[in-house]
């Protein structure tokens, strides 16, 4: 009989695939650039939680057979940690990326502009 | 050389919205290009984003200038100054760093669009160079795109094209894709 935890485990490691997968496919169309940049982040991101989840996955399936001594926690906090570094590199990169794409102000600027010129 | 606007104004009078394809002899791109700019943001008065692969920011900037047109009301997004690394803005332009990097270019395209009050335009300079930095296929795909986003975005857009330079298929496919084609100064 599978346990809840094991079959938590397998879906979420199922769904971590599906969003490499879905991210290798997006990242073939988009062409060079800091979008493609943000994309390459962004899998590397998600790779470690992956990781993070298979390790935790074997442990729930195999119990602590795949553990070294008493360590087999610590892999997974350490892919744990480099995943969310990661994701504040990421966030990082799409504040930048907001900061140079984003045109609100730009935009705001230039109907200032025009609804001054329909004032006078 | 009034040839442009007029033939311009001739084609768009009626249109609300529209794509329209310019193809211009080399001689009278530049002129072209102030022409059409001149008319839309100094007679219609509509603000707009011009995207420009061919000539630098500072460059155009200075044409714009010395013809009277206020680029204030203009955002542009330049793809031939190259830039190291990633994209960087300064004022109202954004510096792509490169014709190949079509996702930014769409993505810089959509976000000054949408930034916009509701009537606008893109100008889209020119097809040319997009032909010389990407594979035939990228370049048509990215015209149908371009084509596509036009009229979902309700703009006025205008794509320039010289004469030369570019194969029959995709100034076919350009044509047929556009409301309407303009010829200045060629066949």
């Amino acid at each position: 009989m599978v346990s809840v935890n094991t079959l938590i485990s397998i879906t979420t490691v199922v769904f971590g695939l599906a969003s490499l997968l879905l991210i290798s496919k997006a990242r073939s169309r988009l062409s060079r650039g800091s979008i493609r940049e943000y994309v390459d982040n962004f899998s590397i991101c998600l790779a470690f939680i992956l990781i993070f989840s298979l390790w935790q996955t074997g442990r729930t399936i195999f119990g602590r057979e795949i553990s070294i001594s008493e360590l087999a926690g610590y892999p997974e906090l350490i892919f744990i940690a480099f995943a969310y570094t990661g994701f504040i590199l990421v966030s990082y990169r799409l504040f930048k990326i907001s900061k140079e794409f984003g045109f609100k102000e730009e935009g705001r600027g230039i109907e200032r502009i025009i609804k001054g010129r329909k004032k006078r | 050389m009034a040839e442009a606007k007029a033939l311009f104004r001739k084609e768009v009078s009626n249109l609300r919205d529209y794509v329209v394809l310019v193809i211009v002899d080399a001689k009278k791109y530049q002129q072209t290009n102030v022409e059409l700019i001149k008319f839309l943001v100094k007679e219609q008065k509509i603000p707009g984003v011009y995207v420009t692969l061919n000539k630098p920011y500072e460059a155009i900037l200075r044409t714009f200038e010395d013809n009277d047109i206020d680029t204030r009301l203009i955002i542009f997004i330049d793809a031939v100054t190259s830039s190291i690394g990633q994209a960087k803005k300064a004022k109202n332009c954004l510096y792509i760093g490169s014709p190949e990097k079509l996702s930014d270019i769409s993505v810089a395209m959509d976000q000054a669009v949408k930034a916009l009050p509701k009537e606008k335009f893109v100008f889209f300079d020119s097809i040319n160079t997009l032909a010389i930095f990407n594979k035939p296929v990228t370049v048509a795909r990215f015209v149908h795109f371009l084509a596509e986003k036009m009229r979902e975005w309700k703009i006025k857009g205008i794509i320039i094209s010289l004469e030369k330079g570019i194969n029959d298929a995709l100034m076919d496919e350009l044509t047929t894709l556009a409301d309407s084609r303009i010829d200045v100064g060629g066949s």
